[in-house]
């Protein structure tokens, strides 16, 4: 009698040659043979573009290593496509980005108006919207390859700092998401946080004296840039006033002069900020900040309870009005919209406005600031 | 021989098959493809094509509750040319969203994704499922869209603010909007598939499920783009894989690497079911004509493999042609053709029916 095959197995049979013959064929390279980019320098160098990667080999990766896997490897090419092909090369392995948690550019980067470059990093898969971006004061490389206290990695401890203190006054942390959105608004400006090196007194296992001499980051300043890249850079208390109106902070302290004449600080408890046009020519950015003295427990000199008398609360005030003012006024002088005023009022007023304002609208902006401060 | 396969489904399933159909194109590729032209008001354009998408489901359903296309009391002539509209209408959004799935999985899953394997693995699934028939379909979108519905819910819980609202401003319903919804239309009016189904079941004229169906059609195109709008502005004109980027702004996610895995793999479920439902409808046209469904499905799922691996060769040559003239067919196939067969069931349906006590013509 003839025996009828059941069609289920062969179908199964050939599911299953399918997908072990499919996997061979498209060259799925294993883990242990990559190089796994944790950060990213990008830097302009002779006409090319030349890309850092802070990347670890796990297949050379060891408990005995003590955290020196990480290693900065380079390599150049015209376009981002051809420095990353050629970054394989470099490393003798293919490089993965798909962890890459901060991409570090460079100044001569940022000065070149490679525009190219973050386009091809937003419309691509190579990395995350989320990949934190950051200006470095010199060179990119040097950044990622710096040696740190207690052998921190550069990328990692970066990513740490701007993550854990983004609301901290003065943070001013941007992603890859940001930055391109912030660059489709009017105005076409956006910031990113500097990172330059400091020195350090600590060696490289975190003793005082002795060992490798080691550097610290410092990622209190912001570079304010176009589509064409880099535009001015600001001082720190502007960075800070930057700060207050982009983040949300829940931490952070603003100095003051108290009424018996030492220098007092208030501690940053919760800020706010609204944006609102209040003409075709006036826009209004409101402050809302809650703060508490630093000294609130503890009896003033003068002999008078803790707390932040009416004339030490205008006078914090005048300065955080003052020091948006300021940001305003250096970036307005760059025509480097940093508070996205003309958005408000395109938003407000739409494209009529948008028509009729033309390039150099910020000439014609009034800025209004107040500040609302509530002692906790 | 007596056919086993059976195109009849609940209306349940037939809530569920219109919710897959309508919803997994739209939230890929399209948001980036709508701000290109619309810039911020991109919302506006999907809106209101989705409002339209809503005339012509209701539409398909109340032909699917009381017949299917292949049974339609109508003029024989008429039957078969919306049979062949339909039919070539959902070959070519077939193509399309082939390109579409292919680019995106060589894309997101693989660093170097050939896409040609891709094809080679999506095809035989394809004429499993097509060959399987309609109830078989249904039954595993409602298996799937547990699964599908527990990522988003979670996506949605977990998601990260990264975005403000205040984007979507300024609102202008202008000719920018107008001319995005004259553009995409291919992407729009997925329903004339389910014309080649007949709802069943006791409660068949209850329209709730269908009614519920939509509303959450609605919601998740309309908020998508509303999402998309209010996390990129108008940069959203660099991002492709709207979805995914989207998902990547989660709490869980954050280091975990290129994509939130689960929303891919809940995309790619829809996909998969999504070009079924196509290459099913164009299987069911054809075989009005001539016979043999399974040798129909390799045949069709057969010519799909041969046209994208061999006449389209990158996603940019259907796009040319899907935004070209070919994108009119869709308002013959997705919006005339269900209310045409609406107007024969309610003219021809009755008339019959006092003729002779039939209510509707069932043989092929």
């Amino acid at each position: 009698m003839k025996r009828r095959v059941n069609s289920k197995w062969i179908l199964l049979v050939v599911v299953v040659v399918a997908v072990a013959a499919l996997d061979g064929l498209s060259s799925n390279i294993n883990l242990l043979d990559r190089a796994i980019v944790v950060g990213m320098g990008i830097d302009y160098v002779d006409g090319e573009l030349s890309l850092s990667a802070q990347a670890i080999i796990p297949k050379n990766s060891s408990s005995a290593s003590q955290g020196n896997d990480f290693v900065v490897y380079s390599a150049r090419g015209e376009t981002v496509q051809e420095a990353v092909e050629n970054l394989s090369y470099s490393v003798g392995l293919k490089a993965s980005f798909a962890h890459t948690n901060v991409i570090v550019l460079g100044e001569s980067f940022l000065k070149s108006g490679r525009t190219d470059v973050i386009e091809f990093l937003v419309s691509g898969d190579l990395v995350t919207d989320n990949t934190l971006l950051v200006a470095g004061a010199g060179d990119a490389k040097d950044i990622l390859a710096v040696s740190m206290p207690i052998n921190e990695v550069a990328s990692y401890h970066l990513t740490e700092i701007l993550q854990s203190n983004r609301k901290e006054a003065g943070q001013n942390p941007s992603t890859l998401k940001d930055y391109f959105e912030d660059i489709y608004k009017v105005g076409e400006t956006a910031c990113l946080p500097l990172v330059f090196l400091r020195e350090s007194e600590f060696g490289l296992l975190g003793e005082k004296a002795g060992g490798e001499k080691t550097k610290l980051l410092d990622v209190s300043h912001v570079v304010v840039t176009n589509r064409e890249g880099y535009l001015v850079r600001l001082g720190r208390r502007q960075s800070a006033a930057l700060s207050y109106t982009t983040q949300k902070l829940n931490a952070g302290s603003i100095s003051y002069t108290g009424d018996d004449g030492y220098i007092k600080e208030a501690v940053i408890l919760r800020t706010d900020c609204n944006k609102r046009a209040l003409s075709e020519r006036e826009v209004e950015i409101k402050l809302d900040f809650s703060v508490r003295p630093a000294e609130k427990y503890f009896v003033s000199r003068d002999g008078s309870a803790g707390g932040i008398s009416e004339s030490e609360q205008e006078q914090i005030r005048a300065k955080i009005v003052s020091a948006v003012a300021d940001c305003f006024e250096v970036c307005k002088y760059y025509y480097a919209d940093v508070f996205h005023l003309g958005e408000e009022l395109y938003r407000m007023y739409g494209e009529e406005w948008k028509s009729l304002a033309g390039e150099y609208y910020l000439d014609e902006i009034v800025l209004k600031i107040t500040v609302n401060l509530n002692e906790k | 021989m007596r056919d086993k396969i059976s195109n009849k489904i609940y209306t349940g399933q037939f809530a569920i098959l219109a919710f897959i159909s309508s919803v997994c194109f739209k939230v890929v590729m399209l948001p980036q493809y709508l701000t290109a032209i619309a810039g911020r008001n991109a919302w506006l354009a999907m809106m209101t094509l989705v409002l339209a998408d809503g005339a012509a489901l209701f539409c398909v359903y109340a032909v699917t509750s009381r017949t299917d296309l292949r049974a339609l009391p109508a003029p024989v002539p008429l039957k078969r040319l919306m049979i062949v509209i339909v039919g070539l209408t959902c070959f070519a959004k077939l193509v399309l969203f082939t390109g579409e799935t292919t680019a995106y999985c060589s894309t997101t899953l693989f660093d170097e994704g050939l896409w040609r394997l891709i094809l080679a693995g999506l095809v035989p699934t394809l004429v499993y499922l097509t060959a399987k028939g309609g109830n078989v379909l249904a039954r595993t979108a409602q298996i799937v869209v547990w699964f599908v519905a527990a990522v988003v819910i979670l996506n949605v819980v977990f998601a990260e603010n990264t975005g403000s609202i205040k984007n979507v401003l300024p609102i202008s319903y202008d000719a920018k909007v107008v001319f995005a919804c004259d553009k995409y239309l291919a992407w729009f009016g997925d329903f004339s598939p389910l014309l080649f189904y007949s709802v069943t079941g006791k409660k068949k004229k209850n329209i709730m499920p269908v009614l519920i169906s939509y509303i959450i059609i609605f919601v998740c195109t309309v908020g998508v783009m509303l999402a998309f709008t209010a996390v990129y502005g108008g940069g959203g004109v660099l991002v492709a894989n709207a979805f995914n980027k989207l998902a990547i702004f989660n709490k869980l996610s954050t280091l975990l690497g290129t994509v939130d895995f689960t929303v891919v793999c809940a995309w790619l479920l829809l996909a998969v079911i999504k070009l079924a439902l196509l290459s099913s409808a164009v299987v069911e046209s054809i075989y009005c004509f001539t016979g043999g469904r399974t040798v129909l499905s390799v045949l069709v799922c057969g010519v799909l493999g041969i046209v994208t691996f061999f006449a389209v060769g990158n996603q940019q040559t259907v796009y040319n042609a899907m935004t070209g003239y070919v994108r009119y067919m869709t308002i013959a196939a997705d919006y005339a053709v269900p209310f045409v067969a609406l107007a024969c069931v309610k003219a021809f349906g009755k008339r019959k029916d006092e003729a002779s006590g039939v209510l509707y013509e069932t043989s092929r």
